[in-house]
């Protein structure tokens, strides 16, 4: 479980500060699927990349099963959005990669559980013709594919996920949307995933978190009614087109509501400023 | 009945549409798009060869025409068959293999110190900002006094031998190949280091099993360009002072106004370099084969 207490980041200091996320709670609970949804620039992947350590906060805690997260660490998995596989090591050995560091040295103790499931997710994946490829020679999805084993290898309590199929064509990205739900329900990890596309987070997810834009904060804590086997017939279902339909009138409302008020802002300003001109 | 006929006629899209077929024949349709022309277009292999050797000849024709003219003193513009003629005594003499020898040695030994310095500190100050921040700057002040001006100080400090021939070639290339390198590193897209973190690799597993990894052929590419510098400083260094070697030699036939051999010796040097540059970039392409090498 993910404790999220307080968290808020800012960049810069002074009049360059900027607030990217104010301050936020929200929790994670053991095998839950939540998503962070929102417009760019609203904080929900800096937030992701404070859960994962790769960011620190300016304020707040983060606990992960009961720990204090102070940087990265190999409970908590992650997927980016952009390939980073590593171009020298085929497929097979990309998704072994976390087996030959020093943390998982020390205390395996079956070699061979490793190799079986590397075989398993490779099938999972569908890729068991592909392990001895190289990374240049798979497609985008491929690699997001084998990006997504890599994580998974080492059952992390958690995994992360940046935007994985925003850089993927439409198809391929239904493609990868299907193969994910049917990792999950293999195998029940716990996941965080940031999106803007909010039938992607409402299919994907158990729960999703709606932020507003800059300065990001969570504006609507949604629980998504559909099982785990759901399919993509649900998206024609009318009560997943009526979520859908709420989540983006949450997001314009707010999105407005904020333009209209940072006008006023502007426009008091620039009228008292005046003021003090003419004096 | 009826929801199939609609599906039928739902699908029933394969006459192209009229505005379609009204449309004037599309003229260039086939013709290639400006062909060889269009901007970053790669090239066949066989035409990209050709005009690499039509470069090299107009640059013979030019020469040949040039002696021909009469414009110039033959002593000082020899034909190309003079020349020809000149090299194939030359290379019967084992001079000019001494003289290969001794300045590739020096070529070797000056470089292989620089790259052994080189590579480790560019790599550390292209990861970690400290280290940057203690070398770079240093690096490029030192980078834009001019080699040469360093002879006088290098002999007094190392003497005429061996060593500041050596000395020469590490300061000509050692402060450019570590900025290099660092760059390099530098280049390695960030997430390929936070993915590593996330799956628990400690720092000095990222520095040597992503950043170095990832930034291999990138150094071996900053070495093939540096190892060109090397061969100019070797001539520089012959040409002050060595008793053997190939600027050596073009000093001592200028002494003689022997042209024809110090031409020898230029196409010879040049001859070299290209070969060099073409076996790095073969072993470049053949160790990192996982690298898209191409687009260097």
């Amino acid at each position: 479980m993910i404790t999220v207490h307080q968290l808020e980041k800012h960049y810069g200091d002074g009049a360059q500060r900027v607030q990217a996320l104010t301050p936020t709670d929200f929790d994670v609970y053991s095998g839950e699927f939540v998503s962070l949804v929102g417009p760019s620039g609203c904080g929900k992947t800096t937030c992701l990349f404070m859960l994962a350590g790769l960011e620190q906060p300016s304020a707040g805690t983060i606990r992960h099963n009961g720990v204090t997260v102070h940087g990265p660490g190999k409970d908590r998995g992650m997927v980016f959005q952009n390939y980073t596989l590593y171009p020298w090591l085929n497929v097979r050995e990309n998704i072994r990669f976390s087996q030959t560091l020093r943390v998982n040295r020390k205390e395996r103790v079956v070699d061979d559980s490793v190799e079986y499931r590397i075989d398993a997710l490779l099938h999972l994946m569908g890729l068991e013709d592909f392990a001895d490829a190289l990374p240049r020679q798979l497609s985008g999805g491929m690699q997001q594919r084998v990006a997504i084993a890599r994580a998974l290898l080492p059952k992390p309590g958690v995994l992360l996920m940046d935007e994985p199929f925003g850089a993927l064509d439409a198809q391929t990205r239904e493609e990868m949307q299907e193969l994910l739900l049917l990792i999950n329900r293999v195998e029940r990890t716990t996941t965080v995933f940031v999106t803007h596309d909010v039938e992607e987070a409402i299919y994907l997810s158990n729960r999703v978190l709606v932020f507003s834009p800059r300065p990001g904060a969570i504006i609507a804590d949604i629980n998504i009614p559909f099982d785990a086997d759901r399919t993509s017939d649900i998206k024609l279902e009318p009560a997943f087109i009526s979520l859908k339909q709420s989540v983006k009138q949450l997001l314009h409302k707010n999105d407005q509501r904020n333009r209209l008020s940072r006008f006023e802002q502007l426009t008091q300003s620039s009228v008292g400023e005046a003021k003090v001109k003419s004096i | 009945m009826s929801t199939t006929k609609l599906e039928m006629s739902a699908l029933k899209v394969k006459e192209p549409p009229v505005a379609y077929a009204a449309r004037p024949p599309d003229t260039d349709a086939g013709k290639p798009n400006h062909g060889i022309w269009r901007i970053r277009q790669t090239l066949p292999r066989r035409l990209y060869v050709s005009l690499a050797a039509a470069g090299f000849i107009s640059a013979f024709l030019a020469w040949w025409i040039t002696s021909l003219s009469g414009h110039f003193d033959p002593i000082f513009v020899p034909s190309p068959a003079v020349v020809a003629q000149t090299a194939i005594g030359l290379v019967q003499d084992s001079t000019l293999w001494n003289d290969i020898g001794t300045s590739f040695m020096r070529v070797v030994i000056g470089f292989v110190i620089s790259a052994v310095f080189a590579i480790p500190i560019g790599l550390f100050a292209g990861t970690f900002r400290p280290v940057e921040a203690l070398v770079q700057p240093l690096t490029e002040f030192v980078r834009y006094i001019p080699v040469p001006a360093l002879i006088p100080i290098l002999m007094v400090l190392f003497g005429i031998g061996e060593t500041p021939k050596w000395m020469l070639i590490f300061v000509g290339t050692y402060f450019q190949l570590v900025l290099m390198v660092a760059d390099e590193v530098r280049r390695i897209p960030l997430p390929l280091v936070q993915v590593a973190q996330t799956l628990g690799a400690t720092p000095s597993e990222i520095v040597n099993r992503v950043l170095w990894r990832a930034a291999m052929p990138g150094i071996f590419d900053a070495l093939r360009l540096c190892h060109g510098w090397a061969w100019t400083y070797v001539v520089v260094a012959e040409l002050v002072a060595a008793n053997e070697g190939l600027g050596f030699r073009i000093l001592k036939f200028s002494r003689f106004l022997q042209t024809p051999k110090i031409w020898v010796y230029l196409i010879l040097l040049g001859v070299i370099g290209l070969a060099l540059d073409i076996a790095f970039r073969r072993l470049n392409a053949r160790l990192f084969r996982w690298a898209d090498t191409t687009k260097r």
